[in-house]
C-alpha cells in the first residue's frame, strides 16, 4: 500500500526568486529520506510541491505514478513544522482529525485515536488540552494525527525543530521503530544532520537557493537500537561530517559568488 | 472570594464617583461654580429618588428601548457575521464592498436619523435601522480580521487531511475568528445604546430617549440623569453577558 516518490526536472519560484531548481529525485515505497539542507533552501516547498499544495513551475512530481496536483494530495499526509494542534479541540480529537474529516462520528474517530494513544506516550492525556501537553507530546499527538490520515506517504517538515535538545533525542529514538513498523514512504525535512542520518534511509543534502541536491548519502543500516550507540559508531560520524563538509563547502560557494 | 475580587473593584470605583459627586452636589459647590439653580444639578440621591419615584414610567420607556437595543443588536450580528463569511471567502468581493462598509461608517447618524423617521415613521423601524447600522460595523470587521488570521500551516494541514472547504471553515476558521467575534460584539452592543437614544430622539412615542428628550424640554435633569443610569445599566448588563457567553464558549482560551 506505499507509493513511490519521482521528481524530473522539478523548480519553484517565488516573486521573481528561484526558490528550487533541477531537482531530480526518486524515493521508492517504503523508503525514509531525509533532507537537509540550510534555511532558505525550499526545504518546506519541496514538501508543499511533493503533496500537491503546490504546483512545481517547472518539471513533474509523480506520486504512486500520478501527477495531478490533487491526486498527490490524495496520497500525501502532511506535518507542518509547527505541530498545528487546535486549541479548541482535545489531544484525542486533535489525533483524530482526518478521520472526522472523512466522515467518521466522533466517537468512532475517539476510538481508533484512543487505541494508539498508549503506544504514543499518551495514555492519560486523551482529553488534555493542547496548552496542556508538553512540547515532546505535542509532536508525538501531531504525528498520530498524520498517522491516521491512513495515507501511503508522509511529509515531515522539522519535525523535531522547536523541542530541547534531551526531547529531541528522545522522540528521534521513539519515531525511528515507528516509522520501521509502519513501512510508508516518508520525506523528513530537517536542518540536523544527525537527525537525518538516524532516521532517514538516505540522505538529500541541498544547497543554499536556489536549491538543488547535491549529494545522496546512504545511511549506515545500524542495528542497534540505541540512538547513543548509533551515532558515535564511526561510520556515522564518517558520514555526518562527510555532510557537513557538502554544506559549509556550498555555504562557501555562495559567498564566494 | 473570586467574584469578590473582581466585582469589589468597579464597585468601589462607582461608589466613590458617586460620593464625589454627591458632596459637590448637596454642598451646593457644583451649582455655585456653574452659576446655577440648585435643582439643575441634582446629587446622586436625589436622582435616585426620582428613579424610584418614577419607578413604572422609566421602566415602561426602558422596556422599550431594551426590545429596540437587543432586536438590532440581533439585526447587526447575524448581517455582520454572515458578511464577514461572504467577504473572507471570496476576494472579488472583499475588494469591491470594503470600501462601501466602512463609508456606511461614515454617516453621520445623528443626521440621518430624522431622515429615517420620515422614510419609515415613528416605529420601531427607523430604530432597528440605525442601532444595526451602527453595530454591524465592529461586528464585521472584526470576525473578518479573526477569520483573516488563520495559522495557513493549519489550512494545509488539514487540507492533506482531506477536510473540504466547508470542513475547514467549521473546524479551524470559525474557532479562530470567535474570539474577534466577541470583541466585535462588546464593542457593538456598548454603542448600540447610544444609536437606540438616537433613533428615538429623531422621533418616537417611547423609550429612554424620548423621556429625556421631554425631560430636558421641562428641565426635569433629575429625572434627565434617571434615565441616563437605567441606560448605562442595560449596557453594562448587556455586556456582562456577551462576556459570560464568550467564557462558557471559549473555554480553551
Amino acid at each position: 500500500m506505499t507509493a513511490s516518490l519521482t521528481g524530473r526536472g522539478v523548480g519553484h519560484d517565488f516573486g521573481g526568486v528561484t526558490a528550487l531548481d533541477r531537482l531530480d529525485f526518486d524515493v521508492p515505497a517504503g523508503e525514509i529520506l531525509a533532507v537537509v539542507g540550510p534555511s532558505g533552501c525550499g526545504k518546506s516547498t519541496l514538501l508543499e510541491l511533493l503533496c500537491g499544495l503546490l504546483d512545481p513551475a517547472r518539471g513533474t512530481i509523480e506520486v504512486d505514478g500520478r501527477t495531478g496536483a490533487g491526486e498527490r494530495l490524495e496520497r500525501c499526509a502532511y506535518m507542518p513544522q509547527t505541530d498545528c494542534l487546535l486549541p479548541w479541540y482535545s489531544a484525542i480529537d486533535n489525533a483524530g482529525l482526518a478521520l472526522r474529516n472523512r466522515g467518521a462520528s466522533r466517537a468512532e474517530a475517539r476510538e481508533r485515536a484512543g487505541a494508539l494513544f498508549g503506544q504514543f506516550g499518551l495514555g492519560g492525556f486523551e482529553d488534555s488540552r493542547p496548552d496542556e501537553l508538553s512540547g515532546g507530546m505535542r509532536q508525538r499527538v501531531a504525528f498520530l494525527r498524520t498517522l491516521l490520515s491512513e495515507k501511503d506517504v508522509l511529509l515531515l517538515d522539522e519535525p523535531f525543530a522547536a523541542l530541547d535538545a534531551i526531547t529531541r533525542g528522545e522522540l528521534q529514538e521513539w519515531l525511528r521503530p515507528v516509522m520501521a513498523a509502519e513501512r510508508r514512504t516518508v520525506v523528513l525535512v530537517t536542518h540536523d544532520v544527525e537527525e537525518a542520518l538516524y532516521l532517514g534511509d538516505r540522505v538529500a543534502v541541498m544547497s543554499p537557493r536556489p536549491g538543488r541536491i547535491i549529494d545522496l548519502v546512504e545511511s549506515p543500516a545500524g542495528e542497534d537500537p540505541s540512538r547513543a550507540a548509533t551515532v558515535t559508531a564511526p561510520a556515522f560520524t564518517a558520514l555526518r561530517q562527510r555532510i557537513l563538509s557538502r554544506l559549509t563547502g556550498a555555504a562557501e560557494g555562495v559567498t564566494r559568488r | 472570594m473570586n467574584a469578590l475580587r473582581r466585582w469589589l473593584p468597579p464597585i468601589l470605583l462607582i461608589v466613590a464617583l458617586f460620593g464625589l459627586w454627591q458632596l459637590a452636589a448637596s454642598s451646593g459647590f457644583l451649582a455655585e461654580r456653574l452659576n446655577l439653580e440648585d435643582f439643575l444639578v441634582p446629587s446622586p440621591s436625589q436622582i435616585f429618588e426620582v428613579l424610584w419615584q418614577d419607578r413604572d414610567l422609566i421602566a415602561e420607556n426602558a422596556w422599550v428601548t431594551l426590545i429596540e437595543i437587543v432586536a438590532g443588536f440581533a439585526v447587526a450580528l447575524i448581517v455582520g457575521l454572515v458578511a464577514a463569511a461572504l467577504l473572507h471567502m471570496s476576494d472579488l468581493l472583499r475588494r469591491t464592498s470594503y470600501p462601501v462598509i466602512v463609508a456606511s461608517q461614515t454617516i453621520p447618524i445623528i443626521v440621518i436619523a430624522p431622515v429615517l423617521v420620515v422614510w419609515f415613521g415613528y416605529g420601531i423601524g427607523p430604530k432597528l435601522a440605525i442601532i444595526a447600522l451602527i453595530c454591524f460595523f465592529p461586528i464585521a470587521v472584526n470576525t473578518l480580521d479573526g477569520l483573516r488570521s488563520v495559522d495557513p500551516d493549519s489550512v494545509k494541514m488539514m487540507r492533506t487531511l482531506y477536510a473540504s472547504r466547508w470542513q475547514i471553515f467549521r473546524r479551524v476558521e470559525i474557532p479562530t475568528a470567535l474570539p474577534y467575534a466577541f470583541s466585535g460584539a462588546k464593542i457593538a452592543v456598548a454603542v448600540s445604546v447610544i444609536g437606540a437614544v438616537f433613533g428615538e430622539w429623531a422621533g418616537s412615542e417611547k423609550g429612554l430617549g424620548h423621556l429625556m428628550l421631554q425631560d430636558n424640554a421641562q428641565l426635569m435633569t433629575d429625572r434627565l440623569f434617571a434615565a441616563v443610569f437605567v441606560l448605562s445599566a442595560i449596557a453594562i448588563v448587556l455586556f456582562a453577558l456577551i462576556g459570560l457567553l464568550e467564557r462558557k464558549i471559549l473555554r480553551w482560551r
